[in-house]
């Protein structure tokens, strides 16, 4: 903690003011939004103690927004079939995994502890375990 | 992710969970309480939608929680802001997939996702509206906008959530070197991008 003090005396006073306009924004947020943020924490909490990932809800999608992704990956997969030309340069697997994937790119890099201890378990360690960019 | 890593996962989590205690649970509840309007501010100001930015937190602290909650407290803060920021990122480049597949169907020039481009502009051409007290962090948010990713997350978790250079580090994965150089940048250039945009005055609004 002293450590952090020290540092925060070393600070300019462009760099305080810069704190200050931001806590200041943070307090200015609405009730509604402070709300929606508890609700927020609820659902992690709850997610958390539950056996797959991701369970909270999401504000962004709407119900049948994976449906609607997966139609759209088909109908860029038929444009494709029928104009090549256009695919590959256009979209990647990549992107057609980002539109789809429930899982993202770069969340990968958050599970360092996951994937060591994977790597203890022989039995379930994919060979391109490191293929993520992990580790 | 393919079954057997799900397997795993779900086993890893159930390891996780033994070792949860209700003294755990409240210390990181009480974490989470502390965090969540900031984090839910930085989410805010980099991709420009309340109901993302709220899944962003709400994405952030499930990961936490399963994941780091066992952990000593004291690592909870970089390790929630590495989350946090790899989110953001994930959404941003989401986004830019989505905007090309788009361009696809309407014949619309491609274009990456640009934050500048997205964000708001000023309210109004009105003085008195330069001088509203939340215009400071307008300010400073569309200078922070103009920074390479990089150097926003620097100065996000320097300036903004108090961070020494070793959580930012942390929180960054990259070393500490690096962070005093992306940070030190970043301080460099947004005095610049307010001075050229004229905000000589811009401490003394940030004061008020």
């Amino acid at each position: 903690m002293s450590e952090r003090q020290t540092e925060k005396e070393k600070m300019t006073e462009f760099e305080r003011s810069a704190k200050r306009a931001f806590d200041a924004s943070v307090r200015e947020l609405d009730a509604a939004t402070r709300q929606r943020l508890v609700q927020a924490r609820e659902h992690a909490l709850e997610a958390a103690g539950g056996s797959k990932l991701g369970l909270g809800w999401s504000w962004s999608l709407a119900p049948g927004g994976a449906l609607a992704a997966a139609a759209l990956v088909a109908v860029l997969l038929v444009a494709h079939r029928e104009r090549p030309e256009l695919g590959p340069q256009q979209f990647g697997a990549g992107d057609l995994e980002i539109l789809l994937g429930q899982e993202d790119l770069a969340m990968l890099d958050d599970d360092i502890e996951f994937y060591s201890w994977l790597e203890d378990q022989p039995e379930l360690a994919p060979s391109g375990a490191n293929g993520d960019g992990v580790g | 992710m393919g079954l057997a890593l799900s397997i795993a996962h779900d086993g890893y989590a159930k390891g996780l969970r033994g070792e949860d205690t209700l003294e755990s649970r409240v210390a990181i509840e009480a974490f989470l309480r502390e965090v969540e309007t900031r984090a839910f501010r930085i989410a805010l100001m980099n991709v420009r939608d309340r109901d993302e930015a709220l899944d962003i937190v709400q994405d952030s602290m499930i990961r936490l929680v399963r994941r780091y909650s066992h952990r000593p407290s004291e690592e909870w803060r970089p390790l929630f802001y590495r989350i946090l920021q790899n989110r953001i990122r994930d959404v941003q480049r989401r986004r830019s997939v989505r905007s090309r597949v788009l361009s696809f169907f309407g014949g619309v020039e491609s274009e990456e996702y640009d934050p500048i481009v997205t964000a708001p502009g000023p309210e109004g051409d009105n003085p008195l509206d330069q001088v509203l007290a939340h215009d400071a962090m307008r300010a400073l948010e569309q200078a922070l906008l103009m920074l390479p990713a990089r150097q926003r997350e620097a100065f996000t978790m320097r300036a903004f959530e108090g961070l020494d250079v070793a959580e930012t580090a942390q929180a960054m994965n990259c070393t500490e070197g690096s962070v005093k150089t992306h940070y030190s940048r970043a301080v460099h250039r947004l005095r610049e991008l307010l001075r050229e945009h004229g905000e000589e005055h811009w401490h003394e609004r940030a004061a008020d």
